[in-house]
């Protein structure tokens, strides 16, 4: 039989030490901090600062995560190969908004694709593209 | 495992998801990320903003040449449509629909509300107006702290002031829109020609700068009311684009109580 680690040794502690609190009830625990002289109700008020403290900590990790993330996205975005001439450009877009996968509502308000500008063009095919609409045609 | 919850029908659900306490935490563009839209900028000329959406990602895309203010509104704006109609989405939005009321029954109306409510939510937003009558060194002040535009702002400061105030935007033709505190009536309109006697006249017709202050004037200059030349309220008119912005607000309240009688 294989001997736990060290690490696996504190772990099991550490898992029953929690299904001991676990299986306490609130009485229980109060009377608990009281055998060891220490105020029960500013027991659980630290708790509850702790775990909210906690929470906060770990939502706003979630909005910097998303920064992080958000900004390797634009570094590595894939450099999108568009057609050569605005013309062609025009026909790409055509292509990408006749596709199944093309939201509806968007292929309506772009109609042609006429009244925009090139840039807009461009801007268009590539977001179609990053979407997985369709591929660029050279 | 549960993927973690991205969609919020109010913003501040959204704000206290992510655990955003104040204004210079509201990172728009990382709070659209984590929702799954992307922001993108590119010169856009036939509209102020986009979103395209399949599946659970989207691109929002804003014009590169607006203003930073401009641009963290129309993205607000263009999260709250994602939030409402996810699946699949295709818009673009003229600066004509970012700029329309926010109280209507209608999509654009909602993301301007999500956008207002996001980028100014009312629990970091209303404290800081304070119970000073409002005036535009107030909305400077909350504009700079939020980062969003003075017509924006000044919109929001309407909505949660306890304050008797009144919002009015009039274009070279005419008063486009106007924008009423809860504490004034419904019945108190201002008049549809600006008044040559009006602050905002010279502003909007001649050459002269913004008013750096509020200054008292006659409250019939402004207000189709009977009484109204027995009163006087505080104008205070900026310029903005296509227009002056007059916030007009009340140390006297008689006129106003007169209304409720």
């Amino acid at each position: 039989m294989k001997m736990p680690t060290e690490k696996e040794k504190l772990d099991r502690i550490h898992n029953a030490l929690i299904q001991a609190i676990d299986e306490m009830s609130p009485e229980e625990l109060r009377q608990h901090f009281a055998d060891d002289g220490e105020d029960p109700d500013e027991v659980v008020e630290q708790h509850r600062k702790l775990i909210s403290s906690a929470i906060a900590k770990s939502r706003r990790t979630a909005l910097s995560d998303a920064r992080a993330a958000l900004d390797n996205d634009r570094r590595t975005a894939e450099i999108v190969k568009l057609p050569s001439t605005p013309e062609a450009r025009l026909a790409e877009l055509q292509r990408l908004l006749n596709d199944p996968s093309t939201p509806r509502t968007l292929a309506a308000r772009a109609g042609t694709g006429e009244q925009m500008t090139d840039a807009e063009v461009s801007s268009l095919i590539a977001n179609l593209l990053e979407l997985g609409v369709g591929k660029a045609a050279d | 495992m549960e993927k973690p919850r991205t969609r919020f029908e109010y913003p501040e659900d959204l704000l206290n998801h992510l655990g955003i306490e104040s204004p210079d935490e509201i990172d728009v563009e990382a709070i659209a990320y984590y929702c799954g839209a992307k922001v993108d900028f590119a010169k856009l000329t036939t509209c102020a903003a986009r979103i395209v959406g399949i599946g659970d990602r989207s691109i929002i895309t804003v014009n590169s040449q607006d203003k930073p203010d401009r641009q963290r509104f129309s993205i607000g704006h263009e999260l709250g449509h994602w939030m409402h109609d996810r699946g699949t989405i295709g818009l673009s939005c003229t600066t004509a629909t970012l700029r329309q009321d926010w109280n209507g029954d209608n999509t654009e109306a909602r993301a301007n509300r999500f956008s207002a409510g996001l980028l100014m939510p009312k629990s970091m937003f209303q404290n800081r107006i304070g119970i000073k009558s409002l005036d535009f060194r107030i909305v400077d002040k909350l504009h700079l702290e939020f980062g969003t535009s003075m017509t924006a702002t000044a919109i929001r400061a309407v909505e949660l002031t306890e304050t008797a105030a009144m919002l009015v935007f009039n274009g070279k033709r005419t008063r486009q829109w106007c924008k009423r505190s809860a504490r004034v009536p419904f019945d108190l309109s201002p008049l549809w020609d600006l008044h040559q006697e009006a602050f905002a006249f010279d502003i909007l017709f001649g050459a002269v700068p913004s008013m750096y202050q509020a200054r008292k004037i006659t409250a019939d200059r402004w207000l189709k009311h009977p009484s109204a030349h027995m009163f006087e309220i505080r104008e205070h008119t900026i310029k903005v684009p296509e227009g002056v912005l007059s916030l007009l607000s009340w140390d006297d309240t008689r006129l106003i109580e007169a209304l409720y009688r």
